[in-house]
Parts: structure tokens; sequence; C-alpha cells
């Protein structure tokens, strides 16, 4: 069986690889120190195996995967680094199913109406207000950007970040103030052509402040939701990890 | 005993940045070289294991202390060859292995002096 470490490739056999994958996952470090680290054990494992050593009784010697990792995690200052977590699978899962569903209901709709019937309905009911709010609604790729965003950045926040310095928890926390802020600016173009050609139907059939309310639970439709609360979490995680930076075990 | 082996791990965690210092001022090695100098001068004290070693390397590494080339030029290797990355002292690490003996040395006579004591 092949192993591929960095740019090396090893003959080893299925143990070694299952052990040596065992170790590489559970190692808190970027990937250029994982990939060095993994590249010199596996030189030792070579050089043991030249002095006269089974690959049995080597794997025993350096101790099992979690304690060999734990070695150097420990002597590297990152025992309070958290390993990647499998829930960022299901940001993953979230993003295909929104990506996939509105998709998925526009086929089914075509399949059984006429493609202008959709059309049709939506010119038929955009009368006053809703003809404004209809005119400022947006692609639908941009309505579903915050979840995408929002899941990405989820994804990133519970694997890349946890392995590497604190600094790398602010790139989930830039997609999801994007996200944020794509929904607020749905809402500032929404108000501003209410303000601007929709001003006087506006304010005959429905108060401003009523139209601002049924806009919020887009917060919810939109994912918006899911950027604010990702992004306290990358707040959170990003306070988390500069703090155990600072520690002086972490510093020694 | 337990209190034993954690008074004896923590003197070695001491020095051990001192000792890889000494070994390879004396001889460029690898890593795997370098656990095997230390346990055959140790007689079992200085056991020492890849996860606790390397990461003094790398640190070394960062202060300038040693410096580290892969064996084979390009890091490169063929199917079944693993590169191994050789450790060389730099003169920064001389120096520092200088001082550190020095403070080693100054630091073993007072212990020495306050147990050979007799009011003890």
């Amino acid at each position: 069986m092949k192993w591929k470490i960095g740019r090396t490739t090893l003959d080893v056999l299925p143990p070694v690889k299952r052990y040596m994958n065992a170790i590489e996952r559970r190692l808190h470090a970027d990937r250029q120190t994982r990939v060095r680290m993994m590249t010199e054990l596996a030189g030792d494992f070579q050089s043991r195996r030249e002095a006269g050593q089974r690959d049995e009784e080597i794997m025993a010697e350096l101790g099992t995967p979690e304690e060999v990792a734990a070695q150097f995690n420990e002597a590297l200052g990152s025992a309070g680094a958290r390993p990647a977590s499998r829930w960022r699978w299901a940001f993953v899962v979230l993003a295909v199913l929104v990506f996939l569903l509105p998709l998925a209901a526009q086929a089914f709709a075509r399949l059984w109406w006429a493609p202008e019937a959709a059309s049709i309905g939506i010119i038929g009911g955009a009368d006053g207000p809703t003809a404004i709010f209809v005119a400022a609604s947006t692609p639908a790729f941009v309505e579903f950007l915050p979840w995408l965003l929002a899941c990405l950045a989820g994804f990133l926040l519970l694997g890349w970040c946890r392995r590497g310095p604190a600094a790398r928890c602010r790139l989930p926390i830039a997609l999801c103030a994007l996200g944020l802020v794509l929904w607020l600016l749905r809402l500032a173009v929404l108000l501003g052509l209410l303000a601007g050609p929709g001003a006087p139907q506006a304010t005959v059939l429905l108060p401003l402040w009523t139209l601002v309310l049924q806009y919020l639970p887009t917060l919810f439709s939109s994912g918006a939701w899911l950027c604010l609360a990702v992004l306290v979490l990358a707040v959170r995680e990003h306070r988390r990890a500069r703090h155990a930076a600072d520690t002086p075990e972490a510093k020694n | 005993m337990p209190g034993e082996e954690r008074f004896a791990r923590q003197l070695k965690k001491g020095v051990l940045e001192m000792l890889v210092l000494r070994l390879l001022a004396a001889q460029p090695a690898h890593g795997y070289a370098l656990i095997v100098r230390l346990r055959a001068a140790g007689g079992g004290q200085l056991d020492l294991k890849e996860g606790t070693l390397y990461p003094i390397l790398y640190r070394l590494e960062e202060e300038g202390c040693i410096t580290s080339a892969w064996d084979s030029p390009d890091g490169r290797a063929g199917v079944g060859k693993v590169p191994r990355r050789v450790y060389t002292v730099t003169d920064v690490g001389r120096a520092a292995l200088a001082q550190q003996t020095e403070i080693w040395r100054q630091f073993a006579a007072c212990v020495e002096q306050v147990l050979g004591r007799d009011d003890g």
C-alpha cells in the first residue's frame, strides 16, 4: 500500500498507514508543520526498520497515535487547541440543501405548470407596495448567498480555524459580516424604493414600519440568522484562541 | 513511583535543549540518530520519543540555534525512500550551548553544595 506524505511516497502495510493517518489527524498544527512532522516520523520509522525492528515493535515503542500526537501537541504548546469537529460537515450538507432545494422546486414547478404561470402569478399579485417589494427582490443566488456564506464560515470555523493561529478566525468573521451586510443592503434597497417612487402607494396601503416588520422574517429565510450565529461563535473562538496563545504554557 | 518519575521527567525537560545542542555540535544528525545517541549516552535516563524531540528541534531552528536540510537535494525521494532532515548547529547555537553549559555547571555546583551540607 502506498502512503503519500508531502512529496514522498512510501510503501507501507495497511496497519502502518492507518497508524500514521491516525497520528496526523490528531495533530493540532498548520499543514506545513504537519507534513514536516509526518515526513520526519516516516523517516524515523524507516530508520527503525533498517535497524531491524518490525513494524509492530516500532508502533508499540512509539506509542498509540493518541499518545504520539499528544506529545507533539503538548511540546508545540497547542495542547489547548481543539481537533476539527465532525459537525463541520453538517454545514456542507446544509449548503448543498440550500443550493439544491430551490433548483428542485423550480424544476418541479416547470414540470407541473406552464413556464409562464409563475410569472403571471407574480405580476397578478404585484400591485402597490408588493410591486415595490418584488422590484426590490434580488436574483435567487444573491438571496441565498447569506446561507452559503454562513455555511462556508461554519465549516472553516469547526475545522481549518482550529488547526491554526487565532488569526484564522478572521475569515469566517468576515464571511458572516458580508452575509449580514447583504441582508441589510436588501433592506436598504427596499426602504430606498419605498421612500422614492413607491412612497405614495406605500403610505396609503401599508405604513413603512409594517413593511419593515414584514421584511424581518427574511432574517430567517435568507440565512442571515445563521450568519449572525456563526459570527458570534467565530468571535468567541477568536478570543479563546488568542487567550490560549497568550498563556505562559503556550509561549514556553 | 510517580513522584520520582515526575522529578526525573522535569529534570530531563530542563536540560534537553542543551543536550541536543551538545550532540549536534559534535556531529550533525537527523532525529532518529539523536534519539539513539541520547539513549546510548543516558543509560535509560535520557530515553526520548519523537513527539518530544522534534518540537525541540523546531524551536531551536526557529531561534536560529540550528539549521536543517533534507539529505536528498530537493527533499524528494522515490517509492520506499524517505528523506531525512539533517540538523546542524549554527554559531548562534554554539554560543547558546556555551552559555547554557556554564549556567548548568554553576547550578549543579550549587545543588551539590546544598545537598552535601551536614545540617541538611
